[in-house]
């Protein structure tokens, strides 16, 4: 089977494909009577994951520290995170921010009393910034 | 030329209580600002610049100086201690300062960062009264093809930082010209990957990217640690040792060629506009890397790869400011907001302002040394306050942490948009770092790829395929000549013990 570092040579190969391929013609326009293309560099670079990937791919040099089960959680926080945005633009940051780093640290594991103290700093920040500075926040 | 009366005049108003008050204030505040990730000296600048309406010029703008050198300084503080930028000026500075800290020695890797820092800024200010002028006139002499000759130096000297893979480093640069492709073409502004999101149109947002890959990456790879039970962010043994606490005149002199190669690279770099701090610290790395007799100790708390960036990186700031007074072009972003302040409070910079305003001028370099004095010994107070600050359990801190990164490129960016692509980048560069890729280049070849791109055009343009124009460009030929031996000279130091890792997981 072949080994995840190798794999990653073979998904940057075919990235340069599909960006060849697929990407550049559908989102860069070609432009008339010009010695410089839009595309001239995203097709170089294509072209650099290509035959990067490929040599990768043959030849694998390097470390592939990626451990399963952390990446699992940091999806976990990162979704936490996402979602706390998502709320944000529809409720806004001073509703949100405040569960948001309370959550955070529930899902952690925190339970000690002064998650609290922390939950309000959003409350602090808004306060500066909407009050006092007049700058906007969600 | 000015009278001494004008120098002696100018450097006089710098010291009056208020504008020494003004100087601390600033210093103080950039410090603070610069140890949050996600906030940092730029946001502060631009919120800034409305109290300085109220101020006189002199004390207004050396106020938004010492935000800017105090968020350099501080930047580097969360960088040793958490491992997370608090600025991406100092993602050079975590590559050897946050081992040192896991070693047991954070108050060391930050009193060597304080250290090179104020040095190179010391060194940079100088270089900017004593030789401003000659040197904006080099500077005007750069055209596009001289730029395109200085980046791909730059590129051959950051090459050093390719870790364990060639392939993998090679992919991070290319993905990093890539996602700086993303947005308006340079040369004939048509739209590129955009995808049907309007918000596009401008690029990528560089605090979006920069915070995402740098600081939020690195919060959830902590955060998602296994842990048994909560620690705080980073421990402090209250037996250490003396010398682990405390940086020795003999280790500071030790590293004296480090400092100056640093300043020296960081003041050239600055001197041109649009290179930036980032890239700087990085080149300073690399060159130090490259020419130590000990390379395998790098990415392992080695205190001259502390000392190479730091010095580097805030040595930038008294350059930018050479082609921003002498020809009014801003070198960074920092740059270009003070000069609407000075705009604001009436003063036009440019090649007459040393005419105009001479006293004005001499006040501000005064003031500038003043700031790096006060950078100095707010710096040594200031570490102990966030060294305190950061022994709060990790769970308070990185929880923060998220919360200012998010504000931090909201106010930057000015749409959660801004935040949702710092979240997307935190997942990218989470990706990279766990497949091996080197995180570092692609956030510089992210930084230089417009820029790259738009001078490269502009040459082509030039050129118009004949390469003997390329004669009448000696300084150009010279880069190239000097990117090609820096190249053959890095391929031939290369070994596998040489290798860099990105900023060290725990």
């Amino acid at each position: 089977m072949p080994s995840l570092n190798r794999l990653t040579g073979v998904a940057c190969a075919l990235a340069g494909l599909c960006l060849l391929l697929v990407v550049i013609p559908d989102q860069v326009e070609a432009i008339e009577d010009s010695g410089v293309q839009p595309a001239t560099v995203p097709t170089a670079v294509a072209w650099v994951l290509m035959a990067a990937g490929a040599f990768h791919a043959l030849f694998p040099t390097g470390d592939t520290p990626f451990d399963g089960p952390e990446a699992l959680r940091a999806g976990l926080f990162l979704a936490i995170v996402g979602g706390g945005v998502y709320l944000m633009s529809e409720i806004g940051f001073l509703y949100v921010a405040p569960g948001l780093v309370l959550a955070i640290m529930l899902a952690m594991g925190e339970r000690r009393w002064f998650v609290l103290w922390i939950a309000a700093l959003p409350i602090g920040i808004w306060a500066i910034l909407e009050l006092w500075l007049n700058r906007p926040l969600p | 030329m000015f009278d001494i009366a004008t120098i002696l005049a100018g450097l006089g108003d710098a010291v009056t209580p208020v504008n020494i008050l003004f100087v601390v204030l600033g210093v103080a505040v950039g410090q603070f600002v610069g140890a949050v990730p996600g906030i940092g000296p730029v946001i502060t600048i631009a919120l800034a610049i409305p109290f300085t309406f109220a101020l006189s010029p002199l004390s207004g703008i050396a106020f938004l100086v010492g935000i800017n050198k105090g968020g350099l300084v501080g930047g580097a503080i969360p960088a040793i201690l958490i491992n997370t930028p608090g600025t991406p000026d100092a993602a050079a500075t975590a590559l050897d300062g946050h081992p040192l800290a896991r070693k047991g020695k954070p108050l060391k890797a930050a009193k060597m960062a304080l250290y090179s820092s104020v040095t190179g800024d010391t060194f940079s200010d100088i270089v900017l009264i004593t030789v401003s002028p000659p040197l904006a006139v080099i500077a005007l002499m750069m055209g596009p093809i001289e730029i395109v000759c200085l980046l791909i130096f730059a590129f051959a000297v950051i090459a050093g930082l390719i870790g364990k893979s060639l392939a993998k480093g090679i992919v991070a640069a290319a993905l990093g010209l890539l996602c700086a492709a993303i947005g308006l073409d340079p040369e004939h502004s048509s739209p590129r990957f955009f995808f049907g999101v309007p918000d596009l149109f401008d690029g990528l947002p560089i605090a979006s990217v920069a915070i995402g890959m740098l600081a939020a990456a690195e919060i959830f790879r902590r955060l998602a640690a296994r842990r048994k039970k909560i620690a705080a962010a980073i421990t402090f043994d209250r037996n250490q040792p003396r010398e682990d606490r405390r940086v020795s005149w003999a280790e500071y002199w030790g590293c004296r060629f480090t400092i100056a190669r640093g300043a020296v690279i960081g003041t050239l770099l600055g001197a041109a506009p649009g290179i930036g701090t980032t890239a700087a610290s990085f080149m300073s790395y690399a060159s130090a890397k490259q020419t130590s007799r000990e390379p395998e100790t790098f990415g392992k708390g080695n205190i001259h790869g502390i000392a190479a960036t730091e010095s580097a990186n805030s040595a930038v700031m008294g350059a930018n400011m050479i082609p921003m007074l002498t020809l009014g072009i801003p070198g960074s972003v920092s740059a270009a907001l003070i000069i609407g302040a000075l705009i604001i409070h009436g003063i036009q910079p440019g090649p007459l302002l040393f005419e105009q305003q001479a006293r004005l001028i001499y006040g501000l370099f005064g003031a500038m040394i003043m700031a790096n004095f006060c950078n100095f010994w707010i710096g040594l107070i200031g570490l102990r306050l966030w060294a305190f600050v950061i022994r709060a359990p990790e769970s308070a801190i990185f929880s923060s942490a998220i919360a200012l990164c998010i504000v931090g490129v909201y106010l930057s960016t000015g749409t959660l948009f801004g935040v949702a692509v710092m979240l997307v980048f935190a997942a990218i560069g989470y990706a990279m770092t766990s497949l091996g890729f080197s995180v570092v280049i692609f956030i510089i070849a992210f930084f230089l790829g417009n820029r790259f791109e738009l001078s490269l055009n502009q040459s082509l343009t030039l050129i118009d395929g004949d390469f003997s124009v390329m004669l009448d460009h000696p300084v150009a030929i010279a880069l190239l000549v000097l990117a090609i031996l820096t190249a053959w000279w890095l391929g031939r130091k290369r070994k596998p013990t040489h290798d860099v890792p990105d900023p060290p997981p725990d």
